[in-house]
């Protein structure tokens, strides 16, 4: 212990005066490049706290070169036997010694970095952020920081190993930047390029460059020992260490490729993927998939969020229904849309919606613009992409073309009709109609198409709670529905919506109301729910019939209800869960839906297509259905859909009729078939 | 002591001091009684291995002119001064011997240089306790070397070396 | 019993070889001189007994330790004294003792300081600043100070103006004889070799091509080991091994 002592008071004399200049060094330079780059510094959100991040880790990097760079000079072999390796015990102390200082002059840099930020920040006017800086745990600017001084202590830790070698310092640092290039190169590099492999949290760099610390650590320390049998030949002691670490280093980055090259080689029959979201292309021969997956095991499961929960990192997959093939569509963490938008917040593609085009978006890097990407909805190929902020001219006829194809809402004539740019557009009409003064607020954030017009969900700024907009589809005008948000709207006719009012612990009562006299008149009577409405105004709904549920037709005018036709009983209790209309009308329902009927275990899909007047059952029942796992009606009646996130199959048209399309059984080369 | 080795010499280091500390108790410089210095203190003086040193009281407690007290150190015996004369006359007398063939060579006149002789044998003064009145007064360096150049001394082949009132 | 036993040592730096089957045994508490050309080979049979250098081929037995194996055994009981300085230029002396003393569980305050008092080594400059012969003697004191059982010097006296090499003589003496003591020393300086040898080992390309007690090396018809023996020997060594090398 007192050799130990006594020789971290040696290491403290030796490299007083180089500690002395790299306290006075690191206020002095922060300072300078706070003034330049003063305005990254000040920015808010990632720039600011990467920036903020990496002054702090220049601390550490000035405490390699000018600490690390000479650790080991006085105690390095000039052709004989040194005090270190001459005395007794002196080798094992002298290393515990050098990493004493080693350890306490790098936090020390650290510590008086941060504060130098901090203050710098104080100083131009962000206190919040300067403490932030101080009190790195558990915040953003923490992970930041926290990678950046890994990335710089790898750095030090390779010019100290480098110092182990070499006498003068400046050869020290170029040797030990040509260590840490090499990691250093190969994370940076996956990092920018494929970033997928590090989904989302900066927190796996940490791993990675922890392990990298390690190995070089490791590397330092054997160099350091073998060194004791071999005057003279310091250089060989560092290769056979580095042949080693290479080794060892060398198995788990060749495990790791492997690995990372079946992550990206992605078979059907592998576990740890599955389809959230799905729309088919025109002629429904393409299903366009957003593919969720696992993080990517090994850096997950070292950073501790080993297989637990399916990751924000997702693919975008087109899938040949009649082949059974699929295929990535652009690079890992693409997102498919259908809602070409020009705000911030894209949601997934709606259902049932085939459009001729489909488009999916991809942005990488903190601050880069995303890019835009249509894909021709018949053959999977690429017809346009273009950068933010958009649209240019080509893609402005293409973006008009896809949102009437995926429109919901037709006018009194049954054209389609959208919303885009302010303006309501009507199919075959040059002649869009202003949407007037509250626009501004209604462009920013997606429309809810509802029967007859749009909802506006998100209530945003001054929406008041008890009432939130919508928009008629006819008229263009911008009226206001008197109940909370998310509760169900229906706009009949220009000026009349039947709403349902949601209040807690009591049933929910549904009223037509007319917006220009304010007359109310409470609604549906037998009729439980509202699904949707026909284009002359009548409502498609559910009611109890005995113990099951039937649909019906309920007139508001007159208030008569007739039922639709099924050709099969659906139990329940009169209630169901249902999407919002195709753009035939067409609607898939859960029936069944409460929470009685699914512990009788018996709930089940079916597709009401109120033009035929029919309702017809797709499944039996069953209990894990999603009536939104339903990607699209055929013509026939025929659903496709997707099971369990992991199969599409084909519904129908009769009851039990069902053909997987995807993935195919390997086993047989024609397309296999279950018939229940 | 004041003794020095000089291992260039053919005669051995521990020989050397043996005659050393032999001419110091026959000058009478050391007398019986007396305690020699330390093993490690001559060695250290004389820059010699002290198994040199070792060797020589050996040798000189062989002669019986010395006797070794357990602990207390090795001491002068009271016949010492008789035994290291006899020892040292002979040796003297061999170098006497030649000194003198070698003033012969030289060209001098026996019959002068015997008078010469008998001069110096005269100022030396032996005196009855037997102890020359001249070693009494200062250190006498024994080593053979010095011993030839007094020798040459006493015969006057060296100019300016007459002593007293010779 | 012999505190050193090297036996049958190869040992290269690189292509060089400078130790081909060595084998040397220096017995307890006897002062041994090895002499031979210039060269590394006596160096390096130093570092063999510090166990700094592992030899090639092979065993060095010091204390009956494996100096390399029990490298901190071996090195507290063994003193070592090296041809220059080979500490830190910015310590003093005082200093360089603080440094020491944890090392060495035998290490004595007071005979380090009487040791400095002895030799008159200036503590209060650098070893920067000291010249070579000032240094040299600090170099003594420090691996005095611990009371080694074994002491090894390689060419301590070179380079030494006639004064100074004579107080470090005179130290190593005082060493030898202040209780038994085994020495190893290096010199090329006949006189010190003549003055100091109980035995005296010839070192000639790389092989020990004579040893024995100083005695065996008077030149014929003569009694006393002078140095012009000793450098017949050395000059007689190298023609022989010139002969018999392998």
């Amino acid at each position: 212990m007192r050799r130990l002592l006594v020789w971290t008071w040696k290491e403290a004399r030796e490299h007083a005066a180089r500690v002395r200049l790299l306290l006075v060094s690191i206020p002095v330079l922060t300072m300078l490049g706070a003034m330049i780059f003063r305005e990254e510094l000040q920015a808010g959100g990632s720039t600011g706290e990467l920036t903020a991040a990496s002054f702090i880790a220049w601390g550490l990097v000035l405490h390699a070169l000018v600490v690390a760079s000479g650790l080991f000079a006085s105690d390095v072999d000039g052709g004989q036997p040194l005090p270190a390796q001459r005395l007794p015990g002196a080798m094992g102390t002298a290393l515990g010694a050098k990493a004493l200082l080693y350890m306490s002059t790098a936090l020390a840099a650290f510590v008086v970095a941060a504060l130098c930020v901090a203050g710098a920040l104080w100083l131009m006017g962000q206190p919040e952020r300067a403490w932030e800086v101080l009190t790195p745990w558990r915040t953003d600017q923490g992970e930041f920081t926290r990678c950046c001084a890994l990335e710089a202590l790898v750095f030090g830790v390779a010019v100290a190993l480098s110092s182990v070698c070499l006498r003068n310092p400046g050869a020290a640092v170029a040797l030990g930047a040509i260590l840490w290039a090499i990691p250093g190169g190969a994370i940076a590099y996956a990092c920018i390029e494929h970033r997928y492999l590090f989904p989302c949290h900066p927190q796996q760099l940490g791993v990675l460059a922890l392990i990298v610390l390690g190995i070089l650590a490791f590397a330092l320390v054997l160099t350091w020992l073998l060194c004791r049998r071999r005057i003279g030949a310091p250089w060989r002691s560092a290769v056979t260490a580095l042949a080693l670490c290479l080794g060892l280093g060398g198995v788990g980055a060749l495990h790791a490729a492997g690995s990372v090259r079946d992550y990206l080689d992605l078979q059907p029959h592998e576990a740890g993927w599955r389809i959230s979201v799905a729309c088919v292309g025109i002629d429904g021969r393409l299903a366009f998939t957003q593919v969720d997956r696992v993080h990517h095991a090994w850096p997950a499961r070292l950073a501790g969020h080993g297989r637990s929960g399916w990751s924000s990192l997702s693919e975008a997959r087109i899938i040949d229904l009649e082949g059974g093939t699929w295929r990535r569509v652009g690079r890992p963490g693409a997102q498919l849309t259908n809602l070409p938008v020009d705000f911030y917040m894209r949601g997934y593609a709606a259902p049932f919606l085939a459009a001729r085009h489909v488009t999916y978006w991809e942005q990488f890097g903190l601050n880069e613009p995303a890019e835009l990407f249509w894909l021709d909805g018949r053959s999977g190929a690429l017809a346009h992409q273009h950068l933010e902020p958009w649209p240019d001219d080509r893609s402005r006829p293409l973006a008009q073309g896809l949102l009437r194809d995926l429109s919901t809402v037709r006018d009194s004539k049954g054209r389609r009709t959208w919303l885009w740019d302010g303006f309501l557009h009507r199919e075959g009409s040059d002649d869009p109609v202003g949407v007037p003064a509250a626009a501004p607020a209604l462009r920013a954030f997606p429309m809810d198409a509802i029967p007859g017009g749009w909802a506006l969900r998100h209530r945003q700024g001054s929406m008041p709670k008890t009432a939130f907009p919508v928009v008629e589809a006819e008229t263009g005008r911008v009226r206001s529905v008197p109940a909370r948000e998310w509760s169900r709207a229906f706009l009949l006719s220009p000026g009349v919506v039947l709403y349902e009012e949601r209040r807690p612990k009591v049933e929910t009562r549904w009223t037509v109301l007319d917006l220009d006299s304010g007359r109310e008149t409470p609604a549906l009577g037998q009729v439980h729910q509202a699904c949707s409405t026909l284009q002359d105004g009548r409502v498609v709904g559910t009611r109890e019939d005995g113990d099951a549920t039937a649909f019906v037709i309920w007139d508001p005018r007159t208030g008569a209800v007739s039922d639709l036709r099924s050709n099969a009983p659906l139990e329940g209790s009169g209630w169901a869960r249902f999407t919002l209309p195709d753009t035939k009308g067409r609607l898939i329902a859960k029936v069944g839906d409460r929470r009685e009927d699914r512990e009788r275990g018996e709930s089940t899909l079916v597709l009401v297509d109120p033009a035929r007047v029919e309702v017809r059952p797709l499944l039996k029942p069953a209990t894990d259905v999603d009536p939104y796992d339903v990607f699209a009606i055929d013509d026939d009646g025929s659903v496709l859909i997707v099971e369990e996130g992991r199969r599409i199959a084909r519904l129908g048209p009769a009851l039990g009729q069902r053909v997987v399309l995807f993935p195919r059984d390997p086993r047989t080369q024609s397309r296999a078939q279950e018939v229940k | 002591m004041d003794l020095r080795v000089d291992p260039s010499l053919p005669t051995p280091p521990s020989r050397q001091i043996v005659e050393a500390v032999l001419d110091r108790i026959a000058a009478g410089v050391v007398k019986p009684g007396d305690r020699l210095p330390s093993v490690r203190g001559l060695a250290a003086e004389a820059l010699v291995n002290p198994n040199t040193v070792n060797k020589a009281y050996r040798d000189l407690e062989a002669l019986g002119v010395v006797e070794g007290r357990s602990g207390a150190g090795v001491f002068v015996r009271a016949e010492a001064p008789a035994l290291a004369r006899g020892e040292r006359r002979g040796a003297t007398l061999e170098l006497l011997k030649g000194a003198i063939e070698t003033a012969v060579g030289a060209g001098h006149e026996p019959a002068a240089l015997a008078q010469r002789v008998n001069q110096w044998i005269a100022e030396a003064g032996i005196p009855s306790n037997g102890v020359p009145s001249q070693a009494r007064n200062h250190e006498v360096s024994v080593t053979p070397r010095s011993a030839r150049g007094r020798a040459a001394k006493l015969l006057g082949s060296e100019p300016g070396s007459v002593r007293g009132g010779a | 019993m012999n505190a050193i036993e090297i036996t049958d040592v190869h040992q290269a730096y690189g292509r060089k070889r400078v130790l081909q089957g060595a084998t040397l045994r220096v017995p307890t508490g006897a002062t041994t001189v090895l002499l031979g050309e210039n060269g590394e080979g006596k160096t390096t049979l130093l570092r063999l007994c510090l166990g700094v250098l592992k030899p090639r081929t092979g065993t060095v037995r010091v204390l009956g330790l494996d100096p390399v194996r029990s490298a901190r055994r071996v090195r507290e009981q063994v003193g070592f004294v090296p041809d220059k300085p080979d500490v830190y230029g910015w310590m003093t002396v005082p200093e360089l003792f603080r440094f020491l003393k944890p090392h060495y569980p035998t290490w004595s305050e007071a005979r380090a300081k009487a040791i400095v008092a002895a030799l008159a080594v200036p503590t209060d400059r650098t070893f920067k600043h000291m010249s070579r012969g000032e240094g040299m003697k600090a170099m003594l004191a420090a691996a005095l100070a611990p009371d080694p059982e074994v002491l090894l010097l390689d060419e301590p006296f070179a380079g030494l103006d006639p004064l100074v090499r004579e107080e470090v003589l005179r130290q190593v003496i005082t060493a030898v004889g202040d209780r038994p003591r085994t020495v190893l020393c290096i010199t090329h300086d006949l006189d010190v070799a003549a003055r100091l040898a109980d035995r005296i080992a010839v070192l000639s390309k790389g092989v020990v091509v004579r040893e024995g007690p100083a005695s065996d090396f008077v030149a014929p018809r003569e009694e006393a080991v002078t140095p012009r023996a000793l450098r017949e020997a050395i000059a007689h060594a190298a023609g022989l091994a010139a002969v018999g090398a392998r």
